[in-house]
């Protein structure tokens, strides 16, 4: 069984070059956004250099340039870049809710839409914590990246990893990523970035991320959830209340109609008389 | 609050879905314990629920069809089609009976799973139903009202039929969505608005019911509406911080206005204010409700459902686009610190003193019942109380926070392979191969 693998992301080498978007583009055939309209171009977002703005059915990389305001020197902006991409997590929401089962789990560990088998339901969508996954317009079903399936199995990197030209998004099995990022993460801290971390390299989020990140800010501050949820563990809390409150309505229905059984045949003889008074209706 | 997720684009069909599915199974577990509970005189109400079931439920499978992207692959959700192209190739249903079996696609630790399934049982049930109700003659008929077989049948119905209304709301709950992912109330909720809506059509419906049947449906709608009154206000809690900014938007002020003020005071001043059914005048026929308040009060039921449908699916989307920076910070403190929580506690207070209170003058509760009523009422109270104090939305600060893994995905060892994956069509890998020698 082939060891999983997976990103490791050096946010604080990324220059936002976009070498990595391009290359997913070119290598899963994704066409260009386009704007409001499926005829119109795509627009500039104009008051960025981030031009992708979100993930979409298209963009299966998305960098980030998070803006942040300096009190102290010649310029008055600073930029955290970002490469994002799925996470192919270890507990993938996207995949646990999925009801055609479209989902899969790779024997890389990576997480793959089967797309004959996808529906088009949405619940993909409204389950992975990261606003990854989009639906095709054209196609109408879920798209995500793949970590570059056909290359792996063909024991090639994944394209955007390869066109990196900083080494911000290293490919390799978790256990050299890992052992990798906590060097990185150690360097920096000797350098006096007190703030690096390591997110989702552990099993805190989603029980592990396989893309995961070093970042020099909180998780919010790149659009990361420190706290995702795994959709199952509310079903069980969820259902418990309902029963319950089935229950109540049980008894309700119960209390109503058995006010009946307390009363003596002769009552009831009385009523199977013909309808008297004069809202009373025939039986249907 | 996750402001990161994306919105999945729910509209009107799956509104359309949730209210009309609460419709039919409302309709059809009243039916069923009207059956189990009642007398024989009630049946007209049954008949009816059974009527209206099966139809209703019908046009939810086309709603459900129609808003899926690719409506032509609904059967996905039901069966593998390339295990069941197996079992046909092994001469299914002369043979291959047990791949037909593993062909089935079922996730129970996935609500929408679960809920596809579901939604065909219950249309199989609701259909025998329909048909005995129709022909309560025939064999099938009389079959279906025998003690044993009738009886285990109607409970099963009943099971299915709460099964519907309740877990369209766990289904959202089972997201990362703001507001939706927040609450484990919004099942219960929907249970008790499709009871109360599912009662509203029957009596809105059913005029040729007897009147000591209607009283008696009456008072068990009395009872919904108190009960979803008391889930309402706790699913308000449970939202704790997401409250506030719920409430900024269109869709949360009619959640909140429509659903508690037309949806539940309305209906229930209806039904209370005049000619109270006292212990002994609910029997008598003509101690009802006169027909125009009930049938207010109905419409009121019904029109308050939809919207609470309609609110609760587009408000997600609302307040990703309303507060798209939003940080976890912002909703972490107790509800109680806000004027929402504060209306919140005082509003649930004041109903929960005056509630057991109107039913032991109007009703002449015995002093056991007026008790029973005053322990729910503090029940709720408390619930609503704790809820407000905790920090975190949707966690109660002292009892149950259940949140047990049942996914296969979470106990898998971590590494290259199937996982949850062994139900998820492993048969056939379809992928798109750019590599030139790399086929399938
Ligand atoms: S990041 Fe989203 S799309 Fe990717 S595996 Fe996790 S839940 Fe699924």
């Amino acid at each position: 069984m082939p060891e999983p693998k997976g990103f490791f992301t050096d946010t604080t080498v990324c220059i936002g070059c976009k070498a990595c978007q391009v290359a997913c583009h070119q290598w899963n055939d994704l066409p260009a956004g386009h704007g409001r309209s499926r005829s119109e171009l795509p627009v500039l977002s104009g008051n960025s250099y981030d031009n992708t703005g979100s993930f979409s059915d298209v963009n299966w990389r998305h960098v980030k340039f998070i803006e942040q305001p300096l009190t102290q020197g010649p310029n008055r902006v600073a930029w955290l870049m970002m490469s994002d991409v799925c996470k192919h997590c270890v507990n993938a929401p996207c995949l646990e809710v999925c009801p055609t089962g479209a989902i899969l789990r790779t024997e890389f560990d990576s997480v793959f839409i089967s797309e004959p088998a996808c529906n088009g339901c949405r619940d993909c969508v409204s389950a992975c914590p990261f606003g990854v996954i989009h639906m095709s317009e054209s196609r109408g079903v879920a798209q995500k990246c793949t970590l570059c399936y056909d290359r792996l199995k063909n024991e090639m990197v994944p394209a955007c990893a390869q066109a990196c030209p900083t080494n911000s998004i290293q490919f390799d099995t978790i256990a050299n990523l890992k052992r990798r990022a906590e060097q990185r993460v150690s360097q920096l801290h000797r350098e006096g970035v007190r703030a690096a971390h390591l997110y989702g390299a552990d099993d805190k989020v989603l029980g592990g991320l396989n893309s995961f990140y070093l970042l020099v800010d909180k998780p919010e501050v790149y659009g990361l959830p420190s706290n995702p949820k795994v959709p199952s563990r509310s079903v069980v809390q969820s259902s418990f209340w309902g029963i319950m409150t089935a229950i109540m309505t049980g008894l309700g229905m119960l209390f109503a109609f058995r006010s009946r059984t307390t009363r003596s045949p002769l009552d009831r003889a009385e009523t199977q008389k013909p309808a008297a008074g004069a809202k009373e209706r025939p039986i249907t | 609050m996750n402001v990161f997720v994306h919105d999945p684009a729910w509209g009107w069909w799956i509104i359309g879905y949730f209210f009309l599915g609460g419709l039919a199974a409302g309709c059809y577990f009243v039916a069923t314990l009207v059956e189990l509970f009642g007398h024989e005189e009630d049946r007209p109400i049954a008949r009816l629920g059974y009527r209206l079931a099966f139809p209703l439920i019908c046009v939810c499978a086309v709603f459900l069809i129609a808003d899926l992207d690719r409506p032509e692959r609904f059967l996905h959700m039901v069966l593998q089609s390339e295990v069941m192209d197996e079992a046909l190739e092994q001469g299914w249903p002369r043979g291959g009976w047990g791949t037909m079996a593993q062909a089935v696609m079922l996730k129970w630790w996935s609500p929408m799973s679960l809920g596809a399934q579901a939604v065909g049982i219950f249309g199989l049930c609701s259909f025998l139903s329909f048909l005995a109700s129709a022909w309560p003659g025939s064999w099938f008929g009389r079959l279906l009202s025998t003690r044993i077989l009738g009886g285990f049948f109607k409970l099963l119905g009943s099971v299915v039929g709460f099964f519907i209304a309740a877990y369209t709301g766990a289904l959202l709950t089972a997201t990362n969505q703001p507001l939706w992912s927040v609450s484990d109330w919004i099942s219960p909720l929907f249970l008790t608005s499709a009871a109360s809506t599912g009662i509203a059509l029957l009596l809105l419906l059913g005029r040729r019911i007897p009147h000591e049947s209607r009283a008696r449906l009456e008072r068990a709608d009395l009872w919904v509406l108190g009960l979803e009154l008391f889930v309402f206000l706790i699913f308000l809690a449970s939202l704790g911080g997401v409250l506030p900014l719920a409430l900024q938007t269109l869709e949360g002020m009619l959640l909140v206005g429509v659903t508690l003020v037309i949806g539940l005071l309305v209906p229930l001043w209806l039904h209370l204010s005049v000619h109270p059914p006292t212990r002994a005048a609910a029997t008598s026929t003509d101690e009802t409700t006169p027909e125009s308040r009930v049938s207010l009060a109905a419409v009121c039921a019904l029109g308050s459902g939809f919207i609470l449908r309609f609110s609760i699916v587009r408000i997600a989307p609302a307040l990703l686009h309303r507060f798209p920076e939003v940080k976890p910070s912002d909703v972490e403190f107790p509800l109680w610190q806000t004027n929402a929580g504060k209306a919140l506690l005082v509003v649930t207070l004041l109903l929960a003193a005056l509630i057991p209170n109107l039913l032991m003058r109007k009703w002449r509760l015995s002093s056991g019942q007026t008790a029973l009523a005053g322990a729910v009422s503090i029940l709720v109270l408390a619930g609503v109380a704790n809820y407000s104090a905790s920090p975190s939305p949707g966690t109660p600060v002292i009892g149950p926070d259940i949140r047990v893994r049942i996914s296969p995905e979470e106990g898998r060892e971590r590494g290259g392979g199937p996982g949850a994956s062994n139900i998820n069509r492993p048969k056939k890998f379809f992928f798109h191969s750019q590599v030139e020698q790399a086929t399938q």
